[in-house]
């Protein structure tokens, strides 16, 4: 089933490298509900998303040569769209929120939050500040390294660390006051 | 400790959640990415689909019917029978037309008239090509005396390899009974009806049926059966021969459901159409009308208040299906939405001196003008009231002659839509 999906792409993918146009609207169709839950992820307002997504698809098009077809290419497009967001958060250039409260270590039971469902989850995300939402996206959901954030958003290691640190905090604290 | 636990439970719950996760993408962006990437000469959407699935454009099923004929040989036990004939249940495939049927069934029929004449009762077949064997036993046929008029000529040179002599037995000829089942196709798609079919079931008695595992009042030889779910179904024949042996043979029907269902989506206008599941051929009508074929999605103009669409496919397993929904045209809030162009601000005379942009009053309203060359924000509002005159944020210097990129930004019926194009600051007089 992974193998007849992956070879479905791949094809399109071929297509599309062609210059077959309609190929690559089929891979649009397929990959963008999925991509635009990546870009939603990491970003607060509606319309950065939707900039992300196409920006992060015209992108994938142009780039397409560099496709190895060794691996999937659904996560071959999801680096470029989590790439598309972090610069264009870097652009707007409120990475660098200094703004940060200092917050109490909360506990948080985890059962307490099984009951949030994933728009909760995702309303709790996007809320946070556009630093903290980056790294904790990167290292939570996306598994970069803390050495591979500081080099996309161009901070420290130990920046990305304690800005993971803080937006565990906040989301336990958004957790809590959504649960309550 | 506990909280090393509690920190990274927290963190695999959002993992989990998001993972893989889809959100609906609103419209409108498929035609940004399609502007800007659309260089290349692109092939229909049928030629990708045909390439895709090797498929030779709208192609169409032919006319071939499959005829699969399942036979269920019984011996009797007393009679001597030479070792090749066992009890034996084969499916014999020929590709034929449908209105063959009757005339294999005649052709075994004659075999059979050319075995009773010699009076021998078991023929055996191995004239087909590629190993394939059948066997059929002899039955019979009541009407056919044993010292019958004319002589076997071509039935029996189609036996190529011996007839088995069984005069000089004891026993009487009887019929022992053939159980053939022929259905028109193990594969139908869902709606279409199975017709089967008891092949030389003369000597048959006590027919009964039974439909995945569940009895059909009938005792005829032909049935059509019509199934109303999607799957793998069992049709089931038994029945009795003339020295009372119960026979028994099974066909499983694959019905394949197609799926026709699109989902609409609108923007200024303009109704966008797309199928849900990949299609081999295809028509959309709006309002009875053909608007497309062959094409996953299509978009139209809405003229009309109330839309009535029908998409007719045939999906990738060859079925067809229809669906319908009435679409009613959103209105459209921005009216006739104007955007000049090009302005004149260098002249200030009275014509075209500012950027207006022509639209009712909207909610939302954001209006973001950028300098081509090095993207930077050159004028920016919320107030639809505010037109741009060509300055630095309506204050500074007049910016330089040249191309601008707007970008206007609105809700429309709960939705955001955003324009975006060039306009050009001219120094030319109006």
């Amino acid at each position: 089933m992974a193998a007849d999906k992956r070879d479905t792409e791949w094809k399109l993918v071929k297509q599309s490298l062609q210059g077959d146009h309609s190929a690559f609207e089929l891979l649009y169709e397929s990959l963008s509900p999925k991509m635009y839950a990546v870009s939603l992820r990491y970003t607060h307002q509606d319309q950065d998303a939707q900039d992300v997504l196409q920006e992060a698809f015209i992108r994938i098009y142009k780039n397409l040569k560099q496709f190895k077809f060794n691996g999937s290419f659904e996560g071959w497009c999801r680096r470029i769209v989590t790439n598309t967001a972090i610069e264009a958060l870097r652009k707007k250039g409120r990475m660098k929120e200094n703004s940060i409260e200092v917050l109490p270590d909360l506990p948080v039971d985890p059962k307490s939050f099984e009951k949030l469902k994933y728009d909760d989850l995702m309303k709790l995300v996007r809320a946070l500040p556009d630093g903290y939402r980056s790294v904790f996206n990167l290292y939570v959901i996306d598994g970069f390294s803390h050495r591979e954030i500081g080099e996309m958003l161009g901070v420290t290691e130990s920046t990305s660390k304690t800005q993971l640190y803080k937006a565990r905090l906040a989301l336990q604290k958004k957790v809590l006051e959504t649960i309550e | 400790m506990s909280k090393e636990n509690n920190i990274s439970e927290f963190d695999s719950f959002f993992k989990q959640t998001f993972e893989g996760a889809s959100s609906n993408v609103p419209p409108g962006i498929w035609e940004g990415v399609s502007s800007a990437t659309k260089g290349a000469a692109g092939a229909s959407s049928v030629s990708v689909l045909s390439k895709l699935f090797g498929l030779k454009g709208a192609a169409i099923l032919g006319s071939v019917a499959l005829i699969v004929t399942s036979t269920v040989l019984l011996t009797k036990e007393s009679n001597p029978q030479p070792e090749e004939i066992t009890p034996n249940t084969q499916t014999e495939i020929v590709v034929e037309s449908e209105t063959d049927l009757d005339k294999s069934a005649n052709e075994i029929t004659s075999i059979d008239e050319s075995v009773s004449e010699t009076n021998q009762n078991n023929t055996v077949d191995l004239a087909k090509a590629d190993g394939e064997i059948t066997i059929s036993n002899t039955q019979v046929v009541s009407d056919i005396k044993p010292d019958g008029i004319g002589q076997p000529s071509n039935a029996v040179k189609d036996v190529s390899k011996s007839t088995v002599q069984n005069s000089g037995n004891s026993e009487p000829t009887k019929s022992i009974g053939v159980l053939k089942l022929s259905v028109s196709s193990e594969s139908v798609c869902l709606g279409q009806k199975v017709d089967v079919s008891v092949l030389d079931g003369n000597a048959l008695k006590d027919i009964s049926w039974l439909v995945d595992g569940k009895p059909v009042v009938s005792n005829r030889k032909y049935m059509s059966f019509l199934f109303d779910k999607a799957g793998v179904h069992s049709i089931e024949l038994n029945a009795t021969n003339s020295i009372g042996e119960n026979l028994t043979t099974t066909k499983n029907i694959q019905v394949v459901e197609a799926d026709a269902s699109f989902k609409v989506s609108q923007k200024e206008g303009v109704i966008y159409l797309t199928s849900l599941k990949p299609v081999k051929a295809n028509q959309w009508y709006v309002n009875q009308v053909l608007v497309k074929e062959n094409q996953n999605s299509t978009s139209f103009e809405s003229e009309s208040e109330k839309n009535t669409i029908v998409h007719v496919a045939t999906n990738l397993n060859g079925c067809s299906d229809t669906a319908k929904q009435e679409v009613v045209k959103v209105a459209n809030c921005a009216g006739d939405l104007k955007v000049p162009n090009i302005f004149t601000p260098y002249h200030q005379d009275g014509f075209n001196d500012d950027f207006v942009i022509d639209m009712p009053q909207v909610e939302g309203y954001r209006l973001t003008v950028y300098n081509l060359k090095d993207g930077k924000v050159v004028f920016d509002t919320e107030s639809q009231n505010e037109n741009w005159n060509g300055k630095y944020d309506n204050i500074g210097a007049m910016v330089p002659v040249g191309y601008y990129i707007y970008r206007l930004v609105y809700n429309c019926n709960g939705k955001t839509t955003t324009k975006q194009d060039r306009v050009m600051v001219s120094d030319a007089k109006n």
